[in-house]
């Protein structure tokens, strides 16, 4: 009798926790949903938003469309967190944040869920889970791993009016050829050079490099002069993406790649010439400079006046501003086939998957992103906004010398990403980068056994 | 007869009271099976599953190519080179490890009024975060970083570390041991402390030197503790990935790549679902086949010694 009174004592103490956890849950439930998603009737984006706003806003959202897009705009965490930084939020911030503002005053339908789910890789496990899942978000984004979503045949031809918006190097295509991806900023590199460094060793603006054969000549003899205390510079080979992003323009400028009509391409002569030429120039790096995997040791070199060149894309410029250096740009040197190669980097790229719920709003999201009042933010981070509006109008960016260069470059030709890969795409990018571009700088194993050495690793791989 | 009912009525009790508690049992043990089940069984039967299909995470489901990815794992010597790797450079963490663990462990159990930080001291890197431990590691490896800048103060020649095959699987081992070794030692130590002090008394006065001592009674007495120090650190070895992922991340090209950091990049780096499967199933295979032989080898060495 007693255990039984003490079991029903038991059980009536257990239910009344359980409920009361329960209601303490659902409130705390209440909370984090208020904070997580940012509905576009909050105008004031950066101020708190009011209980009585949101209790409005929550009965009315039953009627709005909900999106979930990564890199469109800010949560308001993310918000919180950019105002909170010292010196206020950067470029990229204001972006966003104009962005989110501008959605919710122009899109009032919309019930906008601005997900963090990081970049690169994290971004592309993130999104391929939803994939596999089958609830892909409204909104997919990245940068590398695009062009085999596009290849897959996951994404949505993109509007008419979007392909016409912006101009054709800010676009990936799919296997038939429709454009499915539009980046809202994208860069493409050049060679930013430490003034105060050039001229100490007796070298003037007017004798900046425009052939590799000068650009190697004035960097042989500036590591010579450096005697180990500064470099001249060459072309970084991280055994990574970073490392062929940045190789990418010269192979380009040299008639070749590393995949041709998607077949890998280590044998053709021409790939090894340029091999040869970024060893060379690699004497001009410190040890392990070049080749680390960690990039930023080489950015902080060229801002202390250790390292006189480096390859790097349009979004130096500001960040060479902001340490304070006397700095130049020039675009990259040619060679003598003439032709201007170059790469983006830096490109945030929109596309709508084919399983996404709401299309045409989703659509409508990627046309705001990708408004005049948008897309001038990205001109303080001298990146390039995809709009032809911006590109084809200097008066935006006149008194930038770094946009001014670049919008010609971008003006004169048609620019894509890394080479891609129909099978295997980021394993085969992985040999690339460290068999072929790390090993040619850390070794002096001969070129072309170094090529046909990593080719047998790649060929199992296409077929 | 009354008294044989009241057995059998005795006996029915008994066995009602059986069956109820049987039930019991299983009504606690149910949930964990099923949670056993649920997060163990279920993802290895879909990871065997996954080893004998194509699967990008991008289609909509995973295409069945038989034995293929096993056949493409056992010709490519790119991945016979990384199991090998993952073998000898475990091979050496793992000694490493267990010697200096042992002598650490023996050095701990020496009377002092300063063991007792000590013993805490060597636990602190196991608990330290690997992600921020390896950052400073790699700080220290850099270029112009902690390591040269000592070499170039004693009059050496700076090295540069990341160029040689040699030097960073010897940074990884140091990484390895300096990580590892404090788990290990307690438990060395736990197992020194379980042998009879008596023994050593007894030993001591026939005369027996300190070595004869650890050789004779110390290292009999720790067999259990050895055993499972190696095996589950067999287990370790052929499971280690993250030091290298975050020490080396395989560089110098590839050099120190081994075939659980490749099995993570295939399966969720670039999403080749089908043969890190693959790998995962021969790799663990592999690890029980280890494991099996050396507890053959402990198991005979006791039926040799009864």
């Amino acid at each position: 009798m007693k255990r039984k009174l003490l079991a029903a004592c038991m059980a009536a103490t257990f239910a009344l926790t359980s409920l009361t956890g329960c209601g303490g849950s659902n409130e705390n439930a209440q909370d984090t949903t208020q904070q997580k998603t940012d509905t576009t009737d909050t105008a004031e984006t950066t101020e708190t938003v009011d209980t009585a706003e949101a209790e409005k806003e929550d009965t009315g959202s039953a009627e709005k469309i909900h999106l979930t897009v990564p890199k469109v705009g800010y949560n308001q965490d993310q918000i919180n967190t950019a105002n909170a930084k010292e010196g206020g939020p950067t470029y990229e911030d204001k972006y966003y944040m104009t962005v989110t503002e501008n959605i919710a005053k122009n899109l009032p339908d919309y019930e906008m869920e601005y997900v963090d789910w990081g970049w690169g890789e994290t971004l592309d496990q993130k999104q391929r889970a939803l994939f596999a899942a089958g609830s892909a978000p409204d909104i997919v984004a990245g940068e590398t791993f695009i062009p085999s979503y596009a290849a897959e045949g996951l994404l949505e031809p993109l509007p008419q009016e979007i392909v016409d918006l912006v101009n054709p190097s800010f676009l990936v295509y799919d296997n038939d050829g429709k454009a499915v991806a539009v980046a809202y900023k994208t860069s493409i590199f050049m060679i930013f050079y430490n003034k105060a460094l050039l001229e100490q060793c007796g070298y003037s603006e007017d004798d900046i490099p425009t052939t590799w054969d000068e650009w190697k000549a004035m960097s042989d003899d500036i590591t010579a002069q450096g005697q180990g205390e500064f470099w001249g510079g060459g072309i970084p080979t991280f055994p990574h993406a970073g490392g062929a992003l940045r190789a990418t323009p010269f192979f380009r400028a040299n008639g070749t790649d590393f995949a041709v009509d998607g077949k890998i391409n280590l044998d053709d002569e021409k790939l090894q010439e340029v091999l040869s030429f970024i060893r060379e120039m690699n004497y001009n790096f410190p040890a392990g400079l070049g080749n680390g995997t960690d990039e930023f040791p080489m950015w902080d070199a060229f801002h202390e006046g250790s390292i006189a060149f480096v390859v790097q894309g349009s979004f130096e410029g500001a960040d060479a501003e902001t340490a304070g250096m006397d700095w130049g740009v020039a675009p990259i040197p040619m060679n003598d086939s003439g032709i201007d190669g170059n790469c983006t980097v830096g490109s945030v790229y929109l596309a709508v998957p084919k399983d996404a719920a709401n299309k045409e709003a989703s659509f409508n999201v990627i046309k705001e992103a990708l408004s005049l009042e948008n897309e001038k933010v990205w001109l303080e981070g001298s990146y390039c906004p995809a709009i032809k509006e911006i590109i084809e109008d200097p008066s935006y960016y006149e008194n930038d010398k770094v946009l001014m260069m670049e919008m010609q470059v971008i003006k004169d030709g048609t620019y894509s990403g890394l080479a891609t890969f129909p099978k295997n795409d980021s394993s085969i990018w992985e040999i690339i980068n460290q068999n072929v571009l790390a090993r040619t700088t850390m070794t002096e194993d001969p070129i072309d056994v170094i090529c046909s050495e990593a080719q047998e690793q790649i060929v199992p791989l296409q077929q | 007869m009354e008294e044989i009912k009241r057995i059998s009525k005795k006996e029915k009790t008994r066995s009602s009271r059986q069956k109820r508690r049987t039930r019991r049992a299983y009504k606690i043990i149910i949930p964990f099976f099923a949670y056993i089940a649920l997060w163990g069984i279920l993802p290895l039967l879909y990871g065997l599953y996954l080893g004998l299909t194509e699967y990008n995470g991008l289609s909509k489901k995973p295409v069945f190519i038989g034995l293929r990815n096993y056949i493409d794992f056992f010709t490519n010597s790119a991945y016979m080179q990384l199991l090998w790797r993952q073998i000898w450079m475990g091979a050496i963490c793992l000694f490493m490890n267990t010697l200096l663990s042992f002598l650490l462990g023996l050095a701990l159990n020496v009377p002092s009024r300063a063991r007792g930080f000590f013993r805490s001291g060597i636990y602190v890197p196991c608990i330290a975060a690997t992600s921020i431990t390896s950052a400073i590691f790699i700080v220290l490896l850099e270029p112009n970083g902690v390591m040269n800048t000592l070499l170039k103060r004693l009059g050496a020649s700076p090295i540069t570390w990341q160029y040689s095959q040699f030097w960073m699987v010897f940074w990884i081992m140091v990484y390895f041991v300096w990580k590892n070794i404090g788990p290990a030692a307690i438990i060395w130590l736990g197992g020194l402390q379980s042998i009879d002090a008596s023994l050593y008394e007894a030993a001591k006065m026939d005369g027996a030197s300190s070595f004869q001592r650890i050789r004779y009674i110390t290292m009999p007495g720790l067999r259990f503790v050895a055993s499972y120090i190696i095996l589950t650190g067999i287990i370790g070895a052929m499971q280690m990935f993250d030091v290298v992922m975050f020490i080396s991340k395989g560089n110098p090209y590839g050099k120190t790549d081994i075939l659980m950091y490749r099995l993570y990049r295939d399966g969720i780096v670039n999403f080749n679902m089908g043969m890190a499967g693959a790998e995962s199933t021969i790799i663990g295979l592999i690890t029980i086949v280890f494991s099996i032989v050396y507890f053959r080898i402990v198991l005979k060495k006791e039926d040799q010694n009864a």
